[in-house]
């Protein structure tokens, strides 16, 4: 509860000045200034709508109750409703031609987290600080009432209830300043009362995200059929249903705890408007008996104290509307300027040598993730020659990956240094130090394209020739060529209705086919053949040379036996190097390295599993 | 061509509500029969307002007597309150029930269904592509079971508002404007023929420009 209370008054990063300006200048910058202009016209047609509405029935009866001709009454009439026709006309325009304005703003700013998460340093997508930020910001984003879009309701309310304000107290100010005073007294304190007690859900909003997240989580696992066949074999499905419509009990009874806090809300305004509305009756009717004012006046007074309200209530109601959205668009600024750790812009470019070769040093390199308390590598020392073929053996967990990802420069070392040609790679353009790689990660990301596309990684000037030929390399030719659209034929049924679902085999030699067209100076190659079949495997070792010939690589693996047709293995384990050679070099220094070998390979021998 | 496909006739329309009414109903009873009467009674209820300042304004107007007006003014005020107090009640279950409780509701069935397939079903890409156009027109277009009770709400608004509307206006056309006031050709039917029809046709004429325009 404390925890909650703390979080709400927890200070944003930027006010509410701020995100307003944010959200204009996003507009205004992205060509929809309209949302600006448009906006400010909307609230001032508003206001017009309410003001004229209210003059409309005193106007009438005035003309009535001096026996005014019919023209006269004509011509009030007419005037009224040429005068509403035409502002609900510019409000209908305004609104249809604003929307999509704000839909443009709400869309580039996805644009823009989107751009900072596909572009921000590598160890910010594993910070958790980074995480938490984006987690918060990305709902703001997700619809029309999201803070990102819905804020300029907010503005425009918020403007036309301040005008509104301004003329209605102008108004009553001509009839008695007490009643002023009466009125507003209680609109404050009727909507004091009433935020109070609406701010409860709020307040426990933490309880009804736990409910949401495991109806979700059983709605998600439900339609997911990497669960399917768990779901059925093991019976899971009344579990869930209970647990499900248990969940749905609990949310109709938080709402309903929530719901037995809020009529009392209602109730003190109901307490508070009858207070209100006694006293505008007997004071304006013992105007109009004293003959003090005439009963066209009496309805404009009475009318502009109900209207008063709603705009004191709607000016509170927008102030704390907007805190709120801000509070969720401070986080939307925050993960857009979070600070890069590499330099992207500036750094020096990546010299080319002339053969075209790198060498890679680790010098007395220590690593530690941001998250734990010791370090996954420690002291590593470690050269990649220029067009070496290193790979990379240890247990699960030994920081092989960690080891690519400093090679790379996903990661810069926690003490030490990492030196490409001599220089500290930190010195670098971090985009100018990627193009050195080509890699094949654990992890397969198909786009939403093509195969020509996913092997080139563009959408223009595709060089067939060469997709072709790494698609060939990769030993895709026969799969490509069973394709309806060949090359292009579509990938990924999330977009594509007619795309392809390729097995994880497949993907894993599209990912191949991709960094062999790459073309790169140093190609990595993390656990590629952990999805592949043994003849695909092998398929890959025996053109491993060819796929490598003129480069360096790096090839991580967990299967000893893949890594000796490379120049040099290490074996990482104990956050270190512990051994380092070829493939017989190591089996007969007889260490760590010729165990683990003994252990994968015996179930491989003929009889060994007998004995 | 496709538009002709698309097309949906209104006697299907209304099974097909009335269809999502009854599992909706099922789910959840209280949500369905609140969120009915809720309309009808927000569509009403002004009625009850307009009535008593109309017969505060029309004493004002005329006899100006205080006792009659100060029965007026607290019967106005106890009206107000009972209509506040009946709103707020029926507000309460609908917002127990409706909202997100609705929502997973109305979701859930789905689930449960999904739950309930055999595997072949499941992994059907079929059934895939069904249920990813149901959770885009519930997320993008705001469409489908868990918002169809939104729409019948404002279906039974506006219908109960016209009525209400018309039930109002009926004395509008039956009371006769004295015979010596300048305002007498009010009474010529044919005049009362006109103003009708031109309210009835600015009322219709509205939502079929807006129809027209959507359908775009």
């Amino acid at each position: 509860m404390t925890e909650t209370k703390d979080k709400l008054k927890e200070k944003p990063k930027y006010g509410i000045l701020s995100c307003v300006w944010f959200m204009i200048k996003c507009a205004w910058t992205n060509g929809e200034k309209k949302v600006v202009i448009l906006g400010l016209l909307f609230s001032l047609v508003v206001t017009g709508q309410s003001v004229v509405g209210l003059y409309i029935s005193p106007s009438i009866i005035a003309v009535l109750e001096r026996n005014g001709t019919v023209s006269e009454l004509l011509i009030t009439i007419i005037g009224f409703t040429l005068i509403l026709v035409f502002l609900a006309m510019a409000r209908q325009y305004i609104d249809s031609n604003i929307l999509y304005g704000r839909i443009t703003t709400r869309s580039e700013i996805i644009n823009l987290i989107n751009t900072k998460c596909a572009e921000t340093s590598y160890p910010n997508l594993g910070n958790e600080k980074f995480q938490t930020i984006l987690n918060k910001a990305l709902p703001t984003t997700y619809s029309n009432s999201s803070a990102c879009e819905a804020i300029w309701k907010t503005i425009c309310s918020f403007l036309s209830n301040l005008l509104g304000l301004i003329i209605y107290a102008a108004i009553l100010s001509t009839a008695n300043v007490w009643i002023l005073l009466l009125v507003t007294v209680t609109a404050l304190v009727g909507y004091f009362i009433t935020n109070k007690l609406n701010s409860y859900g709020y307040n426990h909003r933490e309880e009804e995200a736990k409910i949401d997240e495991t109806l979700s989580y059983v709605r998600k696992t439900a339609s997911e059929t990497s669960f399917a066949k768990d779901v059925r074999i093991f019976g899971i499905k009344s579990w869930f249903t209970e647990l499900y419509d248990k969940q749905c009990l609990l949310l109709e009874a938080f709402h309903r705890k929530c719901e037995n806090v809020y009529i009392w809300g209602r109730v003190a305004d109901l307490v508070l408007s009858f207070l209100r509305n006694a006293v505008a009756y007997a004071y304006f009717i013992a105007l109009v008996l004293d003959g003090s004012i005439d009963v066209s006046m009496f309805i404009l007074y009475f009318s502009t104290v109900g209207g008063f309200t709603d705009w004191v209530t709607g000016v509170l109601g927008d102030l704390t509307t907007m805190h709120r959205q801000c509070l969720e668009l401070s986080n939307v600024i925050e993960i857009i300027n979070y600070p890069e750790q590499f330099k992207f812009e500036g750094g020096s470019d990546v010299p080319v040598p002339a053969d075209g070769r790198y060498e890679i040093v680790l010098e007395h390199v220590w690593f530690k993730y941001p998250s734990s308390d010791s370090y996954t590598l420690e002291d590593i020392n470690l050269t990649l020659h220029a067009g070496e073929k290193l790979a990379v053996v240890g247990l699960n967990g030994a920081g092989k990956t960690t080891l690519v990802k400093l090679i790379t420069g996903m990661e810069d070392p926690t003490k030490g240094r990492v030196l490409l040609n001599g220089v500290d790679i930190r010195e670098f353009n971090r985009r100018e130090y990627y193009k050195v790689f080509s890699a094949v990660f654990q992890n397969c990301i198909l786009w939403a394209g093509s195969v020509a596309e996913n092997v080139a990684q563009t959408d223009h000037d595709i060089d067939y020739d060469k997709v072709n030929s790494c698609i060939e390399k990769a030993g895709l030719t026969e799969m490509v060529a069973n394709f309806k659209d060949g090359l292009e034929e579509k990938l990924n049924r999330e977009v594509y209705d007619d795309a392809v679902n390729l097995s994880g085999g497949q993907t894993q030699r599209l990912m191949l086919a991709r960094a062999l067209y790459k073309d790169a100076p140093v190609i990595v190659l993390d656990e590629p053949t952990a999805a592949l079949d043994p003849i695909a495997e092998a398929d890959l070792y025996n053109k491993y040379n060819d796929m490598t010939a003129g480069r360096s690589s790096v090839y991580i693996s967990h299967r000893l036996a893949s890594t000796r047709f490379c120049d040099r293995i290490i074996l990482i384990g104990d956050h270190k190097i512990l051994e380092e050679g070829t493939h017989e070099q190591l089996l007969k220094q007889g260490g760590k390295y010729a165990e683990l070998f003994e252990v994968q390979s015996k179930y491989y021998r003929e009889g060994d599993i007998n004995e | 061509m496709s538009k002709n496909k698309d097309k949906i006739t209104y006697r299907r329309m209304a099974s097909k509500t009335i269809q999502g009414i009854k599992i909706l109903y099922k789910n959840s009873p209280h949500l369905v029969i609140s969120t009915i009467l809720g309309s009808i009674w927000t569509a009403l209820n002004p009625y009850i307002g307009i009535y008593m300042s109309a017969l505060i304004i029309t004493e004002l107007s005329g006899n100006r007597n205080r006792d009659r007006l100060t029965m007026l003014v607290l019967v106005t005020l106890a009206l107000a309150a009972a209509v506040a107090l009946i709103s707020g009640l029926l507000n309460k279950y609908k917002n127990t029930y409706g909202g997100m409780a609705n929502f997973f509701r109305g979701m859930g069935n789905y689930t449960k269904k999904q739950l309930d397939m055999d595997f072949a079903d499941a992994d059907s890409q079929n059934i895939k592509d069904a249920y990813s156009n149901i959770t885009q027109n519930v997320n993008s277009g705001g469409w489908g079971l868990v918002y169809l009770l939104s729409w019948v709400e404002d279906l039974i608004k506006g219908v109960f508002t016209i009525i209400g509307g018309v039930a109002l206006t009926v004395t509008l056309f039956t009371t006769r404007v004295p015979d010596g006031s300048s305002l007498a050709f009010l009474n010529n039917p044919i005049c009362i023929i006109l103003v009708v029809a031109v309210m009835i046709g600015v009322t219709l004429l509205a939502p079929m420009c807006s129809n027209k325009a959507s359908s775009y």
